[in-house]
């Protein structure tokens, strides 16, 4: 297997240290979960990841390349798609336009409105969105929002897809139906690293995990094993009552 | 071939371009039916408001790009005629063009400083920069723009003054209409896309691989342009020019973001009717001197807060009609509508 992304030795601060020397290499193909406390850093490394944040120390290389210093538009044309914990729709458009976006301008490599059409309709597919397409994205349910967060995500045609906590605040029948749709995508070749609290949805897909605490690893392996570990049991589930 | 295809038109766009296109070619015709040019006289600086709001609301309602010194490109305008047309004797029409390039080599430059700022500041900036600029029309030697300029009759190219009149009334139609054409276009594209995209969540934007930076010097750019077009041709409507006159902020551009406050930002058509509200209400404020601007100043205060969105705004939640076909809807199996 050859590795993806490989984040090496990355520190970021806000006054307080938030990501302290940390290291995770994702091969092609793996599904990577990361579990962690509120406040342990999982979404600015995500940041990190994406290139909304830029990292104080430490490099970034993705796809053979050093991506530290680039823009976050670049990171998502060279195969970075990602997912944002608070939905980011483009409110005034429709749903197949968010996705038509995405395409245009994310893929990497020029499309033809016709082939960036077939790309929009295959991620509105596979995220189930297809049938509502012509709705305006502000009138879309959370349910139906964090799809769309899915659908823009796929439609950047990613190698690696970042998801943050795209669970969250769905029910338990709609977390099932995630669930589904973001194996199926794995199953397509799509490289997964997700941030998620609700773990039972994470072991229904990932193979391997990675705890965080205080912006540092604590543990990283098989998901059973590292979620039964001492370590995150003394962090994780004393402080996370879910 | 796919099953899936995008559709832009709607019922009512293919009205409002039918309706825009007839009205077009109606106020083409004007000089050969308005004998007395009573028509004509007053149609000239609507049409010129009509382009400057476009471009206003392109930059605003589209870019969030929020410009407070867009009478700089006009007083380059007016500046680069004078300069082509009467000191180099270049025919003053074709000169119109050029003096729009000249603006748009300027943008470019006012965009390397201006775009390192966000919203406010930015609105500040660029009309710090406009007074810079101003102030050095002012003192150069040249352009000389202490002093009161205008076109000679030479420079004017021996022109008859009826000739004169049509074809500055034409550059004023054309200057109009492709505003509005260069909007439409401009949103039906790629770049159109990335603007709503921008403008609903710049940060979502980026995130899906929109270059936002460029997308915004774009507009920038094309708004300088057509913008200091309409400054060369209101050198040629008008009798003369000073560097006051020329980079006037009230004139050229906070009359301007009254009329699409008032007509609606961020649409295509809100602009048209946010100038041809304001040429009504100001006719009947004519008389009123100072109250006139209180007034007017009010009542876009008062819609900004009631009706952000302007008169095509109110429309919208009434009926939403979309008169020109800018957005796309999907069209296949499983597609509802």
């Amino acid at each position: 297997m050859t590795t993806l992304l490989e984040v090496s030795g990355v520190s970021k601060s806000f006054g307080v240290k938030v990501i302290d020397n940390l290291s995770v290499s994702v091969s092609e193909g793996d599904a990577v979960g990361i579990v962690g406390p509120n406040g342990a850093g999982k979404t600015t490394l995500l940041n990190l990841i994406a290139g909304d944040l830029h990292p104080d120390t430490g490099s970034i290389t993705f796809d053979g390349h050093d991506i530290t210093g680039t823009r976050a538009d670049q990171r998502c044309r060279a195969g970075i798609g990602r997912t944002s914990q608070i939905p980011r729709p483009f409110e005034g458009m429709t749903v197949f336009e968010n996705v038509l976006a995405a395409s245009v301008f994310g893929a990497g490599f020029p499309l033809s409105e016709a082939e960036a059409t077939e790309l929009a309709v295959a991620s509105l597919t596979t995220s189930g969105l297809l049938g509502v397409a012509n709705m305006r994205a502000g009138q879309l349910p959370l349910l139906g929002r964090k799809r769309l967060e899915l659908a823009r995500a796929l439609g950047t045609s990613p190698k690696v897809l970042l998801l943050d906590e795209i669970a969250g605040g769905l029910t338990e029948a709609e977390v099932l139906e995630l669930v589904e749709t973001v194996k199926q995508i794995h199953a397509d070749g799509v490289t997964i690293v997700w941030i998620e609290h609700i773990v039972h949805a994470l072991l229904a897909v990932v193979d391997r995990i990675m705890a965080m605490s205080f912006g540092v690893k604590i543990a990283e392996g098989d998901p059973h094993e590292v979620m039964a570990s001492p370590e995150v049991q003394e962090v994780y589930m004393g402080v996370e009552p879910e | 071939m796919s099953e899936y295809r995008i559709s832009r038109s709607t019922p009512e766009s293919r009205g409002g371009v039918a309706f825009f296109a007839a009205l077009t070619l109606v106020l083409f015709t004007l000089p050969w039916w308005d004998g007395d040019g009573s028509l004509r006289t007053p149609l000239v600086i609507v049409l010129l408001y009509v382009a400057l709001a476009q471009m206003w609301n392109l930059l605003a309602g589209f870019a969030g790009l929020i410009s407070i010194g867009q009478q700089m490109f006009v007083g380059i305008g007016t500046y680069g005629l004078l300069t082509f047309a009467e000191e180099w004797g270049i025919d003053p029409y074709l000169s119109v063009p050029l003096c729009g390039l000249v603006a748009a080599l300027v943008s470019i430059p006012v965009a390397f400083f201006n775009f390192r700022l966000v919203a406010g500041y930015f609105a500040i900036g660029t009309w710090v920069s406009a007074e810079v600029i101003r102030l050095l029309v002012n003192d150069s030697g040249s352009l000389k723009g202490g002093e009161v300029r205008s076109l000679t009759r030479e420079s004017l190219g021996g022109y008859a003054k009826e000739t004169r009149d049509n074809v500055t009334y034409w550059l004023a139609l054309a200057l109009a209409v492709g505003a509005t054409a260069i909007v439409v276009f401009v949103l039906r594209s790629r770049v159109g896309l990335a603007l709503r995209s921008v403008r609903d969540n710049e940060t979502g934007a980026r995130g899906l691989g929109v270059d936002v930076t460029r997308t915004k010097a774009l507009i920038w750019v094309i708004a300088a342009f057509w913008t200091g077009c309409v400054g060369a041709v209101l050198l040629l409507n008008a009798p003369s020019a000073t560097s006051t006159s020329a980079f006037s902020v009230l004139s050229w551009t906070a009359l301007v973001i009254f009329m699409v406050v008032i007509g609606g930002n961020g649409s295509t058509t809100g602009p048209i009717l946010g100038v041809l509200v304001f040429w009504f209400l100001d006719e009947q404020l004519a008389d009123q001197d100072t109250w006139r601007f209180i007034i007017l100043g009010g009542l876009a205060a008062v819609m900004a807060i009631v009706a952000p969105k302007g008169l095509y705004g109110l429309l919208q939640q009434w009926k939403p009609l979309q008169f020109f076909p800018v957005r796309r809807r999907l069209i296949g199996p499983g597609v509802d509508e």
